[in-house]
């Protein structure tokens, strides 16, 4: 059950207005018979949960450290490993934003278990959602750890914190700066941990597989326009209209790049990536010379939408993209393929030799007819 | 050994040895670690730098041949505190993810911009062909490289080099050659016939990196002016061993004569390789997927090989006699290909069908030849690649066009002949049928063509 908004007819709607799917299809679908270089157009939906299913999140303990150090900058701890999803700057946005302070204070350094806490694994798209989450309880409770230290010193809690400065009862207390840097001159190390909670919103029964199986759901649909050509056998994708709800976009130039990285990972799983495992067990394509991924005369042009429905648990709105964008490119593939040649690939890749052999038997049961 | 080398406008001389990876010297001897390692192996685009004002991986730059050489790597733009705007423009538009193909693209793009000042899309996508991204889906990258042509990014010309002798040590001097001219190396090699020639080491450096090859002894015959020219010399055109597939895409002779050549140029692997690997190593590698000797077939081209004592010329296809054996006797190097000057009623077509748009080898390639006069096919040469252990000519299906009106039943005679004439080892009926519609194509274009002349 989808305790979220389910945002499937809001990103279908839009890629199929804004791609001309309806149309394109039913011109690709009366293409003279015997033309050989044909063009084709694929819809698909798919929509990918954030997190560890079931109550693996609650399990987890995630953890993040948020340290004031003594020159002013701001270091978030995590194990979350950068890899080009953006994670060493999503998880600085987090923070910055809880303590009100320019983005260029605050810093992921690369993980070191000898500081970071465990947050565990970086998988499952579950970065932006629940690390994030735990990041910014850290930030909170720096705050609330200053807030406290303030009581001490002037016998009133600051009840406010606004654009680094905190106040109590509409006077200006103290600037975060001028807080911590008193802290650390009198007390030593400043730093707060966040962790991501059990939440009573959400159930699973383990024995069941009943519940909430993940706290929340993104969504992609695309249409890929592509050019098949018969002679050769070959799939050339031309346009690629995506429409994605993301929860919050919390760096939205990286979404927009997340979206086309893995939507291409996912044509290339549709047409070209071929890992198969020969009779002596080792796998047909064991270097990069063998094992061909898109290279950019592959790609096609791209036109990325991010929807936002926040969700309810996410740190800031946000939910799990990392896994989503690759999930729908294999079946657009097989789409365009059937809607410009009238085979429909039951498995991917669809190699030239593939689609040669589906063309041979449509040729030969459109001839026993 | 050492070279001396000018990266990013400074002096630079290291001591290394004449087969270690141009790659290696940069990140361990010079310390310049933005020039990454992907895959060794030419596939990737990580390690791209510009040498002599050419893209190369430099994965596949034997250290013999950058004496002398004007390097550019990534630490060469922009200063500590200030980016240069190509690398601006790539975190503006959000083109860098992970980062590790970040350097190698960015000097990909460099390198184009110094040559073209108002790339189109296209021209972006092919300069930036051999360089893999994992992460971005591209699109963003050729947006960050027309940002930056159209915030007036111009970048000068790299340097163009000079050919420097390394200063061999030791026992290097008795195995090691960096001749300057055609006669002085062919004196070496009558003296070492079992001496390994190093041309555009596209081939020779990751069979190198896997172990299968550990020369002792190696000559770098890269640069040697003999080898390098195209020209036209009566009724024919001769290439020299050592012209690169760029030099041969460069050529308005070729382009205009040779369109098949050309197009095989095109196709072949994506431009850092291209800048390097040579129309003689193609033919020397005599590998069945190799894409220019189908076209050299089709055009009728001669190798003509020279050695101390001589000379000898035969057919493309008696040189490339055989999987991995080119017909060179101790002591001979190939030096030219002699083509003949095709007539302007002559049609040509180089076609090639990999596994994705570059860095691929050929699973089908077809060269086809034919000269016309009055719509009957007078001269028919064509060729195949990738379909036995040496590409080759196609003797049925030529005659079974020579001769006859170039018509519809002709081409599907033509057609079901090259079906029948093909005969790969791996996924055979797939090929075949691939490269008679290939044959196809080309002769209803040919028709389509002749009826508009």
């Amino acid at each position: 059950m989808l305790e979220d908004g389910a945002s499937a007819a809001l990103i279908l709607e839009d890629v199929v207005e804004r791609s001309d799917f309806v149309n394109k299809y039913k011109t690709y679908a009366n293409q003279p018979k015997d033309q050989r270089v044909r063009m084709g157009v694929g819809l698909s939906l798919c929509m990918h949960g954030g997190g560890f299913t079931g109550a693996g999140e609650d399990k987890m303990g995630t953890t993040v450290e948020v340290d004031y150090l003594p020159s002013g900058n701001v270091e978030v701890l995590s194990g979350s490993t950068e890899m080009g999803q953006g994670t060493d700057t999503m998880l600085p946005m987090y923070v910055a934003e809880v303590l009100q302070m320019p983005l260029e204070r605050v810093s992921h350094p690369l993980p070191d278990t000898s500081r970071a806490p465990n947050s565990g694994p970086t998988a499952a798209s579950r970065t932006a959602m629940f690390v994030g989450r735990a990041a910014v309880e850290a930030g909170e409770n720096l705050l609330a750890k200053l807030m406290d230290y303030l009581d001490e010193k002037n016998g009133v809690r600051p009840d406010d914190y606004r654009d680094g400065v905190f106040y109590a009862g509409g006077k200006e207390a103290a600037t975060l700066d001028d807080a911590a840097k008193e802290w650390l001159m009198k007390k030593g190390r400043l730093a707060a941990r966040g962790m991501v909670h059990p939440d009573n919103r959400y159930t699973w029964d383990e024995e069941k597989f009943h519940g909430t199986a993940y706290k929340g759901y993104s969504w992609l649909a695309q249409v890929l326009e592509a050019e098949v050509d018969l002679d050769t056998y070959e799939i050339h994708p031309k346009k690629a209209t995506v429409s994605s709800e993301v929860g919050r976009a919390i760096n939205p130039i990286q979404v927009d790049g997340q979206m086309a990285g893995g939507v291409l990972q996912s044509y290339g799983m549709g047409y070209l990536e071929d890992m198969t495992v020969g009779p002596d067990g080792k796998f047909s394509a064991h270097q990069l010379n063998a094992y061909l991924i898109p290279t950019i005369l592959d790609a096609p042009e791209f036109d990325v939408k991010v929807f936002e429905d926040p969700s309810p648990f996410g740190a800031f709105g946000a939910k799990g993209i990392g896994e989503l964008s690759c999930d729908g490119g294999a079946p657009a593939v097989a789409s365009v393929v059937d809607n410009a040649c009238g085979v429909y690939a039951t498995e991917a890749p669809i190699t030239g030799e593939k689609l040669y052999t589906m063309m041979q038997a449509k040729e030969q049961a459109e001839a026993g007819k | 050994m050492k070279i001396e080398m000018t990266v990013n406008g400074e002096k630079r001389t290291v001591r290394t040895t004449p087969l270690a990876r141009l790659l290696d010297v940069i990140r361990d001897d010079m310390n310049l670690k933005g020039c990454k390692e992907g895959c060794g192996e030419g596939e990737c685009g990580a390690c791209s730098i510009i040498l002599n004002g050419r893209l190369v991986n430099a994965c596949m730059v034997a250290a013999i041949q950058a004496s002398g050489a004007e390097i550019e790597t990534i630490e060469g733009l922009g200063e500590e505190n200030r980016l240069d705007p190509l690398q601006q423009a790539f975190i503006d538009e959000g083109a860098v993810h992970c980062g590790f193909c970040t350097p190698g693209m960015i000097m990909a793009a460099r390198c184009l911009l110094e040559d073209n000042a108002a790339p189109s899309r296209l021209e972006i996508k092919t300069a930036l062909s051999g360089n893999l991204c994992r992460c971005t889906g591209y699109d963003r990258i050729v947006s960050a490289v027309s940002k930056a042509v159209s915030d007036g990014y111009r970048p000068a010309k790299s340097g163009g080099g000079r050919k420097v002798a390394p200063e061999f040590e030791g026992e290097e001097k008795e195995n090691f050659f960096a001749p300057a001219s055609l006669a002085e190396a062919l004196d070496i090699l009558a003296e070492k016939p079992d001496i390994l020639l190093l041309s555009g080491n596209t081939d020779i450096g990751p069979e190198m990196k896997e172990g299968k090859l550990k020369p002792v002894a190696a000559m770098d015959i890269f640069t040697i002016p003999e080898l390098k020219q195209i020209r036209r010399d009566g009724d024919v055109i001769r290439i020299g061993a050592c012209v690169t597939n760029t030099d041969v895409m460069e050529s308005a002779l070729v382009r205009e004569c040779l369109p098949a050549l050309y197009q095989a140029s095109c196709s072949c692997a994506a431009p850092a390789i291209r800048n390097r690997a040579t129309i003689g190593g193609n033919c020397c590698t005599a590998s069945g997927a190799a894409d220019l000797p189908g076209a050299l077939f089709a055009l009728g081209a001669k190798a003509r090989v020279v050695s101390k004592n001589g000379e000898r010329v035969m057919e493309a296809p008696e040189f490339i006699k055989a999987y991995r054996k080119p017909d060179l006797q101790p002591g001979e190097i190939l030096a030219e290909l002699i083509i003949p000057v095709p007539p302007k009623s002559a049609y040509q077509r180089f076609f090639k069908r990999g596994s994705r748009a570059a860095l691929t080898l050929s699973r089908v390639s077809l060269a086809v030849y034919v000269e016309l006069e009055d719509g009957i096919v007078t001269v028919c040469r064509a060729a195949a690649g990738s379909m036995s252990p040496t590409p080759i000519r196609l003797p049925k299906l030529e005659a079974s066009l020579v001769g006859k009106k170039l018509d519809k039943i002709c081409i599907e005679c033509a057609v079901d002949t090259v079906y029948n004439e093909l005969s790969p080892r791996k996924s055979a009926q797939y090929r075949k049928n691939l490269s008679s519609n290939l044959v196809r194509r080309f002769l209803e274009s040919l028709i389509k063509e002749n009826e508009k002349n």
